[in-house]
């Protein structure tokens, strides 16, 4: 998925993460504004993943960026800013679905196991989107279906290794090992984005 | 166990730590393995950073139009909340809040850090505005002759437009081949040469502009002039005459220290109306 969501710059677009960080800890809402179009359609997105409500994915999105603007809590030594809103989006929207009602819960694994399978990106949308999402989907493509299908349960729906297993219908020692080995691949081959 | 198979083992544990997936087991081995070896936590993190990568291969989502606004607005009206509260707890103190969690040691580090860039990205655009007002300055200068061409070129269109002071000057002499236009500008009290094929002269010469009439005795000095510029030159008109119509426009070449009359070579005359 790419950063930029626009296209025109000016300086303060262009500023590091690290001085926008610093220059909104100091009170700058521009600053806000400038991480938001950054990495707004990211954490929008994953969270529409997730939730598949646009309007929950909404209001977690203007949760997370609001969580880094009150309660900065973002080390750099850590990751990257991308990597902190990922994991911040994720873990809150996985929170939510699993504070719903077991029936909602289950039409959501429908849904959402629908979603994931639907059509890949044209080449004209890779282009657009950024090498880094161009990276992420080739080295998905390297996993067999089954890793990939393990690995984005866990990811997306939180589900634990036992509920994978009975959602799939394979031996929970399987679950394990596919999903072990998928991040194992997806470590080597994407080593030098992390 | 070989020790491959060792370090294979341990990329399963931190793969199932990214992945929240350890038994209490496998959870306890590695803690043990982290304490004996803190070198993998760097390792540890690049498996959380690369399960976080999966969301960039999404297709991507635009968020709704309007949430920008509303997370600024949010951000402010929290920010003025904050504020206030800051103000109820403690009268006088500075109002922002900037929790942070990384500790004051780093905190400090970190801070340096940032003055260091701030002041870097400081100077690169203290020099940019240095540049910048240098191109604005250029700029100006550029508008102004641009005006003043404009001015003048305005002011010989209204003149050609009325027609009643434009003489049309052809050479004579040694300038037998030049020719010009001249218009005066009574309201002003000004002349402008047009021409074409009239040299520059030695400093110690000058082009002396006469105006004859026919109820006049003898021609009437109207300035001198040199061409300075290849294109239109200007001068102001001695006496209210130069500028009253007079029947005829000369010029000659006289000295620069010559009398003010009439004695010089003449090389352009109008072309009597």
């Amino acid at each position: 998925m790419d950063e930029a969501d626009n296209p025109g710059t000016t300086q303060t677009d262009e500023a590091s993460d690290f001085v926008l960080l610093a220059a909104m800890q100091a009170g700058q809402a521009e600053a806000l504004q400038v991480i938001y179009r950054r990495y707004g359609r990211l954490v929008y997105t994953l969270a529409l993943r997730v939730l598949n409500s646009p309007e929950e994915a909404e209001d977690l999105c203007q949760e997370v960026f609001l969580k880094l603007w009150q309660q900065p809590t973002y080390d750099a030594s850590r990751g990257s800013l991308s990597t902190f809103l990922a994991v911040l989006t994720r873990s809150r929207a996985i929170d939510r679905v699993r504070s719903r009602g077991a029936r909602s819960r289950l039409l959501q694994r429908w849904q959402t196991t629908n979603q994931a399978t639907a059509a890949s990106p044209s080449p004209l949308e890779a282009a657009v989107q950024g090498d880094q999402a161009q990276r992420v989907r080739e080295a998905l493509d390297q996993l067999t279906h089954a890793e990939r299908d393990v690995l984005e349960i866990a990811y997306y729906e939180g589900l634990s290794q036992s509920q994978i297993a009975e959602r799939l219908n394979i031996p929970l020692g399987t679950v394990k090992t596919r999903s072990r080995q998928a991040l194992k691949k997806l470590r080597n081959i994407l080593k030098d984005l992390t | 166990m070989t020790r491959s198979d060792f370090s294979e083992h341990w990329h399963d544990l931190l793969a199932g730590h990214a992945l929240d997936a350890l038994s209490p087991a496998e959870q306890a081995e590695l803690d043990r393995l982290l304490q004996d070896h803190p070198e993998l936590e760097a390792e540890k993190a690049v498996y959380d950073q690369t399960l976080a990568q999966l969301p960039h291969a999404l297709v991507p989502v635009a968020p709704p139009a309007g949430l920008e606004a509303r997370i600024l607005a949010a951000a402010q009206g929290s920010d003025r909340a904050i504020e206030a509260h800051s103000r109820d707890r403690s009268p006088g103190r500075s109002p922002r809040v900037i929790p942070w969690r990384g500790g004051w040691g780093v905190g400090t580090a970190i801070a340096a850090g940032l003055i260091l860039v701030m002041g870097w990205d400081n100077l690169r655009l203290r020099r940019a505005i240095v540049v910048r007002q240098q191109d604005l300055d250029a700029a100006t200068a550029l508008i102004q002759q641009l005006q003043q061409q404009q001015r003048q070129t305005e002011t010989i269109l209204t003149q050609l437009r009325t027609g009643e002071t434009l003489y049309l000057l052809e050479g004579v002499g040694s300038l037998a081949g030049a020719s010009g236009s001249l218009l005066t500008l009574p309201g002003q009290d000004e002349a402008i040469l047009i021409a074409s094929d009239v040299p520059a002269l030695p400093s110690d010469q000058v082009y002396r502009l006469w105006a004859l009439d026919q109820e006049a005795a003898a021609p009437v000095f109207c300035g001198a002039f040199n061409r300075s510029s290849p294109e239109a030159v200007q001068w102001s008109l001695p006496t209210e005459v130069c500028g009253a119509a007079p029947d005829q426009m000369l010029v000659t070449i006289d000295p620069v220290n010559a009398p003010p009359v009439p004695t010089g070579e003449l090389v352009l005359q109008s072309v009597v109306r």
